[in-house]
């Protein structure tokens, strides 16, 4: 899959991740496992600098049995995003129903 | 490997850029490695899942304040008499202006120099083509007086010998004109070398 296409498909993948509820990195690494999405910290990282550099996260840490354990939070324009993502994939859908349908004619 | 080796590993990896801040990023990395361990991996297992460490280096390196970034690069060139990289690129950002106002300082004096020297064949071939033409155009018209046309060739053989005459005639003062202009182009680079290195006393003639 061309890698920009992956990157910004991951990235509402990781806010689709938090709108259960805020997480951290290696709980949202297995939630995507779980979800036929394999990613690692190497990818996840920079992930979610952009997506907090973009306002669509927020972070905050956690005491969490003697250490600090940062938290996601997916915020407003967090969710926007994902909707806005929906929409512009059902023309997306759309198109690829249409090719889809189109090489099946020519099998025929 | 363990964490403190992946550490390790990292900061040398890093090596050129502020302790501090590739901790920071690397934070991350290493509460990934205790989530994980909690988990029920080994440490070693949790170092592994993390992926690449090579792009691991990367991402923080990218994720480092500009600042930083350059500031590593300048040590760079500072300490080794080879980040030749860094400074071929300044000079090369560098360079396009003024090499190209050299290479139009150089392309100017040598049109100058063209120009005056083009003037200089320009009055010898003049020169040359009345003398020689005259001379051939005298020949031709004692040839015709020769053969016949004594009208003809007296005609031909006196407008002819006033070409070679005046090129008699233009000869020295051409010849001055030539000094005049072998003067001009000995005195132009003088000239600019006063105007740009003299010490402003006394003319250069």
């Amino acid at each position: 899959m061309d890698s920009q296409l992956k990157r910004g498909l991951l990235e509402v993948c990781v806010l689709k991740a938090l709108t259960s509820g805020d997480s951290y990195g290696y709980q949202i690494i297995k939630d995507l496992s779980e979800n036929g999405v394999k990613i690692s910290e190497s990818t996840l990282y920079p992930i979610l600098k952009r997506l907090e550099s973009g306002n669509l996260l927020t972070v905050y840490s956690v005491e969490h049995g003697g250490r600090l354990r940062k938290y996601y939070s997916i915020t407003e324009g967090g969710r926007k995003e994902i909707a806005r993502f929906l929409e512009e994939w059902d023309e997306v859908m759309k198109i690829y129903d249409f090719i889809r349908g189109g090489s099946e004619n020519e099998q025929n | 490997m363990n964490k403190t080796e992946f550490t390790e590993k990292i900061l040398s990896l890093l090596a050129d850029y502020p302790r501090d801040k590739v901790m920071e990023q690397l934070e991350f990395y290493l509460e990934a490695i205790d989530d994980r361990k909690e988990d029920g991996m080994t440490e070693e297992e949790a170092v592994e899942a993390l992926g690449s460490i090579e792009k691991i280096a990367e991402e923080i390196k990218i994720g480092l304040p500009l600042t930083s970034l350059a500031g590593s690069a300048i040590k760079k060139s500072r300490s080794s008499a080879g980040n030749k990289t860094l400074w071929a690129v300044l000079a090369a950002l560098g360079s396009p202006l003024w090499l190209v106002l050299v290479l139009c300082a150089l392309i100017l004096l040598l049109s100058v120099y063209v120009v005056i020297w083009s003037a200089a064949v320009a009055l010898w071939a003049a020169e040359a083509s009345l003398a020689l033409g005259g001379i051939a155009g005298v020949i031709h018209g004692i040839v015709r007086i020769f053969g016949g046309e004594f009208g003809g060739g007296m005609m031909v053989s006196g407008a002819f010998a006033f070409a070679a005459g005046l090129s008699i005639l233009l000869f020295t003062p051409f010849c001055k004109a030539t000094k005049g202009l072998a003067a001009v182009s000995v005195m132009i680079p003088k000239k600019i070398k006063s105007a740009l290195f003299g010490s402003g006393k006394g003319e250069v003639k």
